[in-house]
């Protein structure tokens, strides 16, 4: 029935469409309006022709109400865009959070480990390209953070540059699942990481792309026991004798040298070597003490238009002295800054870290100086608790996903990446 | 070769009939009504400049309006079922003020002009113009500042009085938009629109004086008085010559009251003179063809502008195109791109596209790099196709454009001689030749693709005309896709059938060069004795339908008869004439 009555709705819309023998629809439907006629000499104003003749009014309706929220939807949106262009919003409020010529303002950052936030920057405050940051974020459970830095600092000779930066957070319900590559995830607890710490670094950089730095840091740590209701407690599993760091005032001092070369930004091809090393050890107590060093190395390989490919290895490592440890927290860990993506952070820990990547980036949309990219890639990586005999190819983790990143002249403004693992999807997205 | 050439059987095959019986029953079935229709032409669209009161100026929106065009209306067209249906089956609907000749009356929209009397080369390179341009001789009166667009500009007043926007070519591209927005403004004045006063014109900055009060918007956003300053802010973002003066694009401002741009979907309801909603107008429907030659991308809605006019006593509004900074090789404040043409400004499609198929295929436009001579841009044939033509932001009217809109269009566009289009080009002043050479080769070019892809899609006869030879009236006509050399003319045959009351009274072919169908005389029409009723009735009416064959006897050749094209023809029985009442095309 319904079938027959749509299908003659549908043929008489085809077959009976007003046109004449001759013209090619020269005689739609009409409809008066002369709302705006004069009157006095008013002549005979012709009708106006509707855009659609009654009988596709009412073919069209159903879809029409389908799509009615839809469109009422984007009619709020589409008139609140106008109303905001209309009286230069975008400008004006960019206008309100910055002053001096943009050189000093507010912006809003977000990122899932961290929440979202205002930053508050000044630049060039202190020579060209040095900047200050006030950021304080907020996120789910109270996830707070907070730090002020200096960036690039020119001291006297162009080449020199101080960074300094200091930072509060409170992180209450980041997990732990053991040590080792075998942990599981019904090995899940929780705990929560209050810090605060402060570091500085001393810039040279002899060349472009170069830096060559080395500098020293403080951190107090509290760990005590977290939020999840969906997990026991870390301290409910663990205690001193199984677990190091799983308690509150541990300050850590650490002094660490390195130095970065990349020239992947803004080219086509490129590279990024990063090595640094350090050594920390506990203030007071003196019960923590650790080597701690890391490699990261980037290759970007242009394919072609605008398509390449990006392969990096990271590699980690800590080694405590003779006689001390390596606090959990300070251990390395599989999903730290999208290290085998598809994994809750911290799901593995160890001393030390393999993780490789390779990713095919290529551009789906520019316009003007912005540009929104894709790229899918694969992880895969394995944490380890001594060299060589711990490396075994059956602790290999893997990860598989892509993500978007819109860019605004090679900057990067929003990041979302999808990344699956044995263990489930993991979404991780950033506004900066 | 003449009517000797011709094959021509009279009378009708027991097929034929059968083939008509069949698709009148099935008519009947689908329609209800089976009877033969004398073919009626059109109403004559009624005039639209009659006096009306001056309706208030309306806004734009850049930002609402692609919005509005990108998303709202896409997901409102996606749930018009009628409109899918009407897709699917390939019966689209018609633009609504098509006349008797498939074609569109003179109105405030569009006056007929290169396509139907092809205008002489001064005429062509002067377009709009009724002047020289502002008055260089005094100073120039800074009496506004543009505030919207991609590029700076002001409104000067010279020593006439006489008010102009002035636009510039962006830093480093010498000529690259003043000479693509008057070429374009000549071609399309040529085509039939109204466009603005264009003038190519040169300055120094102390020629200028800033008036008092006059206001901008600043790039905080507030509005606030302009100062000498700003002036000079404005004029370092602008490509100056070796010898200081400034080469610039004086706009002479249009005649009436701007009262805001008009829209490609819809009627202005204040407007009662505007009653065909524009998205059914063909002159904006084939305006697709017709921008698409021309690299003209940015056909929103805010490039266009009402103007409300007093002529001959009346008082209406005449729409205007506006703003062709972005046409040919120019993107007003910078090179155009080789995506202009191939995706829309925020393209859902073309994302998806590369998305699913991970970027791995690199369509050939993608490939290009911009470079080569500063002042064209980048404007270029290869990769240019008329049929699968975007522009920045959907437009309505364009999307609704048939092959027959289409083939309007394509019409306007091979009605440009080579010479002609040097005229244009030359208007556009470019110091460089080499510059105006490449404008013109790519005109040219991307003219004979738009004609060979637009005349392919539907029947190309045109400009029907009627004659005697040897003593028998005949049906003339051009065969558009031969004439610009698309087609082989020994490799065309044109079959047809004429018909009197529905049914077919004589058929036959043309073969070679014929482009002349023999009309049937009164003993063929009316029969041997003619009855005293058949003269009670002035005229009787035939319908010639024509198929055109290309090289049905070799490789490659036209499968079928392609598309019919009836011409609808009077008999006047007392003068023994034929008149020809007009014309539908197979779409």
């Amino acid at each position: 029935m319904y079938y027959a009555i749509i299908t003659g709705l549908i043929v008489i819309t085809l077959f009976c469409q007003p046109v004449s023998a001759g013209g090619q629809g020269s005689d739609a439907n009409t409809e008066s309006d002369r709302s705006s006629v004069q009157d006095g000499e008013t002549p005979e104003y012709p009708e106006k022709k509707t855009d659609r003749s009654k009988i596709e009014w009412l073919l069209a309706s159903p879809g029409m109400l389908l799509e009615l929220p839809v469109d009422l939807t984007l009619r709020g949106v589409k008139a609140t865009v106008g109303w905001a262009e209309k009286n230069s919003l975008c400008l004006r409020v960019n206008d309100f959070l910055t002053f001096d010529d943009g050189r000093m303002g507010l912006r809003v950052r977000y990122s899932a480990r961290e929440g979202g936030g205002p930053v508050f920057f000044a630049r060039d405050i202190m020579g060209t390209g040095s900047k200050f940051t006030l950021k304080t974020t907020a996120g789910l459970e109270w996830r707070q953070n907070y730090s002020i830095s200096l960036k690039r600092l020119t001291l006297g000779a162009e080449d020199i540059f101080v960074n300094f930066s200091a930072s509060y957070f409170n992180y209450p319900d980041e997990y732990f699942f053991g040590t080792g590559p075998g942990t599981t995830e019904s090995d899940e607890t929780s705990y929560r990481n209050e810090s605060v710490f402060a570091l500085g670094d001393l810039v040279y950089t002899p060349a472009d792309n170069l830096d060559i730095f080395a500098g020293a840091c403080i951190e107090r740590f509290n760990i005590t026991d977290g939020t999840d209701d969906d997990c026991p407690a870390t301290s409910d599993v663990y205690d001193e004798t199984n677990i190091n760091g799983l308690e509150s005032g541990v300050v850590l001092m650490s002094w660490s040298t390195g130095f970065l070369y990349d020239t992947t930004r803004k080219r086509p091809n490129g590279s990024m070597v990063g090595i640094s090393f350090g050594a920390t050890v506990e203030r007071g107590d003196n019960r923590y003490g650790f080597w701690a060093g890391e490699i990261e190395l980037r290759q970007k390989i242009h394919l072609f238009y605008g398509r390449y490919l990006m392969l990096k290895v990271l590699s980690r490592g800590t080694e405590p002295f003779s006689g001390k440890e390596v606090p959990f927290y300070k251990l390395s860990e599989i999903s730290e800054r999208e290290t085998v993506r598809g994994y809750v952070r911290g799901r593995f820990r160890d001393r030390y870290l393999f993780c490789s990547s390779l990713e095919y980036h290529f551009p789906i949309w520019s316009h003007g100086p912005s540009g929104l990219e894709t790229f899918v890639f694969a992880d895969a990586g394995q944490v380890a608790h001594s060299l060589p005999e711990d490396i075994r190819s059956e602790d290999v983790v893997f990860g598989f996903g892509g993500g978007m990143v819109f860019s605004v002249y090679d900057v990067e403004v929003i990041r979302i990446v999808a990344g699956v693992s044995d263990e489930g999807l993991r979404m991780y997205l950033i506004w900066d | 070769m003449g009517l000797m050439d011709m094959t021509i059987t009279s009378r009708i095959p027991g097929r034929m009939v059968i083939r008509a019986l069949t698709t009148a029953v099935l008519l009947v079935l689908l329609t209800g009504c089976g009877e033969y229709h004398r073919y009626m032409p059109p109403e004559p669209m009624p005039q639209d400049n009659f006096d009306i009161s001056e309706p208030a100026e309306k806004e734009y929106e850049v930002y609402a309006d692609l919005l509005e065009q990108q998303l709202v209306r896409q997901a409102r067209e996606m749930f018009d079922l009628s409109r899918q249906a009407r897709n699917v089956s390939g019966n689209r609907k018609q633009a609504y003020n098509v006349n008797a000749f498939d074609g569109v009356d003179d109105s405030s929209w569009f006056t007929n002009r290169n396509e139907k009397t092809r205008m002489s080369l001064e005429e062509t390179g002067r377009g709009p113009d009724t002047g020289a341009g502002p008055d260089r001789d005094g100073k120039w009166t800074v009496v506004r500042a543009k505030t919207q667009g991609v590029t700076p500009g002001f409104t000067i007043r010279d020593r006439e009085g006489t008010n102009y926007l002035i636009k510039f070519d962006p830093v480093g591209y010498p000529e690259l938009a003043t000479g693509a927005e008057v070429v374009s403004t000549k071609l399309l004045h040529a085509a039939g629109y109204f466009v603005p006063e264009n003038y190519v014109t040169w300055f120094r900055p102390g020629d200028l004086v800033l008036d008092e009060g006059v206001k901008m918007i600043d790039e905080k956003g507030r509005k606030r008085l302009m100062t000498e300053s700003d002036l000079d802010g404005l004029l370092s973002r602008v490509e100056s010559m070796p010898d200081g003066r400034i080469r610039a694009l004086a706009s002479r401002y249009l005649p009436g009251s701007p009262v805001g741009p008009f829209k490609y979907t819809s009627v202005r309801n204040d407007d009662p003179n505007d009653i065909i909603p524009h998205k059914h107008r063909r002159e904006l429907r084939g305006l697709r063809v017709i921008a698409a030659w021309l690299n003209h991308v940015d056909t929103k809605s805010g490039n266009s502008l009402d103007s409300y006019v007093s002529e001959g006593g009346r008082s209406f509004i005449r729409h205007y195109l506006i703003d062709f900074g972005t046409t040919l090789g120019s993107a007003a404040h910078s090179p155009q791109t080789p995506k202009a043409g191939h995706e829309n400004q925020i393209d859902l499609h073309a994302i998806l596209w590369k998305i699913f198929t991970l970027g791995l295929y690199v369509p050939g436009w993608e490939r290009e790099k911009v470079g080569g001579n500063r002042s064209v841009g980048y404007f270029e044939s290869t990769f240019f196709d008329p049929g699968s033509f975007k522009f920045s932001v959907p437009n309505a009217a364009f999307e609704s454009c048939t092959d027959l809109d289409g083939f309007w269009g394509a019409r306007i566009v091979m009605s440009f001689t080579d010479e002609q289009l040097e005229a244009a080009v030359a208007a556009g002043k470019y110091s460089d030749s080499e510059a105006a050479g490449h404008i013109l080769r790519v005109l040219k070019e991307r003219r004979d693709k738009t004609g060979r892809y637009w005349f392919s899609r539907v029947n190309p006869l045109d400009r029907f005309r009627l004659a005697i030879e040897a003593g028998r009236q005949i049906l003339g006509f051009d065969d558009l896709a031969v004439e610009y050399g698309f087609e082989d003319l020994a490799g065309t045959d044109y079959i047809f059938d004429i018909r009197a009351d529905g049914v077919v009274i004589c058929q036959g072919e043309t073969t070679g060069s014929a482009n002349r169908i023999p009309l049937p005389d009164a003993v063929e029409l009316y029969g041997d004795p003619i009855t005293d009723d058949q003269t009670d009735g002035t005229t009787r009416q035939i319908e010639v339908r024509i198929y055109t064959v290309r090289n049905r006897h070799g490789a490659g050749g036209t499968s079928g008869r392609g598309e019919w094209i009836k011409v609808y023809i009077d008999h006047e029985r007392e003068s023994g004439y034929y008149r020809i009442a007009g014309l539908v095309r197979e779409d």
